[in-house]
């Protein structure tokens, strides 16, 4: 395959062409020490993706060694008992779709229409024209995402009680 | 496909109201009756489109569209389910229509898709399905490994735009965000990164296999 | 061995009571020996049981007079127009 495509190259002008033999170098380079995964993770680290380290929940996404997404949560402290009971109905209707609304879309729609909507995992996955697994998947992040917006709401101050 | 069932949370605490009389009046045609409509659950009816559409504007661009949908489907309602319940699963349907528009055609008007929606939300006339064949394609595992075997060919920078916008299918503001780049930026890279990935995968399908 | 990571990616569908009993095994006996694990799990259940109850609280916000007129234009213009539908 790799000499069909260098063999094709008749447009030198071309610039994805060109990326297309600097990626084939690489892959030279790197086919006979490290395995493909490792080459993928320095990528990520070169991309600046690893090194991202904010509130915004999005930015806790990285690229991870099978090439793969990961959400890593960060925020990992116990909320106050009740949390609810923090704050007025409509404080908490607002945060709640404030939080919702900081999901990135595939995400998103995921946790809108399995809890919110309250659809089964065979609905909802109808509903987005999805494969089961891919809306478990995204069900998975959207949730975590979720729960690290709420996260800074929920836990107690000082003082206050907690699980 | 679109058929969103009936769900816990579309009839709120404040539901509890005798719609007979109100539904007699919008079937009969009762323009006051359909104003109220819009006025009683319009508020309501914009939060559900928001969560999904993300934006104000597009949110009442949902509403309107289905409510529109509403008044046409007004001689199917039989009343069975709740007049909020009823719009609540026609808004959740267009705004996910919308959705898919936004994907495919962003330059469609949401009127062309306004849809006709039966009491318990199924829709009337049957829909096209709107999976091209090339994403019938995307479907086989076979082809969805190859895919993936070429993006992974890709140079780095390339690769990771494909992998967020095309697979993780975040928006190009998201992605600019996470890459530390600008929007424009963004896409110009995406472009070429479908070009590279398209011409891999022609010299894939090209060569002379012993394949179907 | 059964790692926090297992434990993140196998978390949605525990919350949702969706796993063999094996793998409810594994995740309950890693459960009650991490205690951020055990975090992790409870704050994702409590945001669940927020969201749910969320969406049945009434919203404030009414529909403006500008969307109102608007929706009522095009519901009046529909009606004086021959029907689109097929």
């Amino acid at each position: 395959m790799l000499l069909s495509v260098t063999g094709n190259t008749a447009d030198a002008e071309d610039s994805t062409q060109t990326a297309f033999l600097k990626a084939f170098q690489h892959l030279a380079d790197f086919e006979g020490h490290a395995r493909f995964g490792t080459w993928l993770t320095r990528i990520a680290i070169n991309e600046g993706l690893e090194c991202v380290r904010t509130r915004k929940p999005t930015e806790s996404l990285s690229l991870e060694e099978d090439g793969g997404l990961e959400f890593r949560p960060r925020l990992v402290l116990a909320w106050a008992d009740d949390p609810e009971r923090l704050y007025q109905r409509e404080e908490l209707r607002a945060l709640i779709e404030r939080a919702v609304g900081s999901l990135p879309v595939p995400y998103r729609l995921a946790v809108v229409l399995r809890d919110l909507e309250q659809l089964s995992t065979a609905e909802a996955a109808t509903a987005l024209g999805l494969g089961i697994p891919t809306l478990k998947t995204h069900l998975l992040r959207g949730r975590l995402m979720l729960r690290e917006a709420l996260a800074p709401s929920f836990i107690p101050r000082a003082g206050a009680a907690s699980v | 496909m679109l058929d969103i069932p009936r769900t816990a949370h579309d009839t709120l605490e404040t539901d509890r109201r005798d719609d007979a009389a109100w539904i007699r009046q919008l079937q009969a045609g009762d323009e006051q009756a359909f104003d109220l409509l819009v006025r009683t659950y319009g508020g309501r009816m914009l939060m559900v489109a928001r969560r999904y559409v993300g934006n104000d504007e597009d949110a009442r661009d949902v509403v309107q569209a289905a409510y529109l949908s509403a008044f046409r489907a007004l001689s199917q309602f039989e009343g069975t389910a709740q007049l909020s319940t009823w719009l609540h699963r026609i808004v959740v349907n267009t705004a996910l229509m919308k959705l898919r528009s936004r994907r495919r055609r962003p330059e469609e008007p949401i009127d062309d898709l306004l849809p006709a929606f039966q009491e318990d939300g199924h829709h009337v006339e049957q829909f096209a399905d709107w999976c091209a064949p090339a994403d019938q394609l995307i479907e086989r595992k076979e082809t969805r490994a190859t895919v993936r075997a070429c993006i992974e060919q890709l140079p780095n920078n390339y690769r990771a735009v494909v992998m967020l916008r095309d697979i993780e299918e975040l928006s190009t503001q998201e992605v600019a965000d996470m890459l530390s780049m600008t929007p424009t930026a963004v896409k110009v890279r995406l472009h070429r990164a479908r070009q590279a990935l398209s011409t891999l995968l022609r010299a894939h399908y090209a060569q002379p296999a012993i394949s179907t | 061995m059964f790692s926090c990571e297992d434990v993140r990616a196998a978390l949605s569908d525990y919350v949702d009571g969706d796993v063999s009993p094996d793998l409810r095994r594994e995740l309950e006996r890693h459960l009650s020996e991490c205690r951020t694990c055990q975090v992790l799990y409870d704050t994702t259940r409590k945001t669940l049981q927020i969201v749910t109850n969320v969406g049945s609280f009434e919203v404030p916000e009414a529909a403006s007079e500008r969307l109102v007129t608007r929706i009522m234009k095009r519901l009046t213009a529909t009606r004086h127009a021959p029907t689109p539908r097929s």
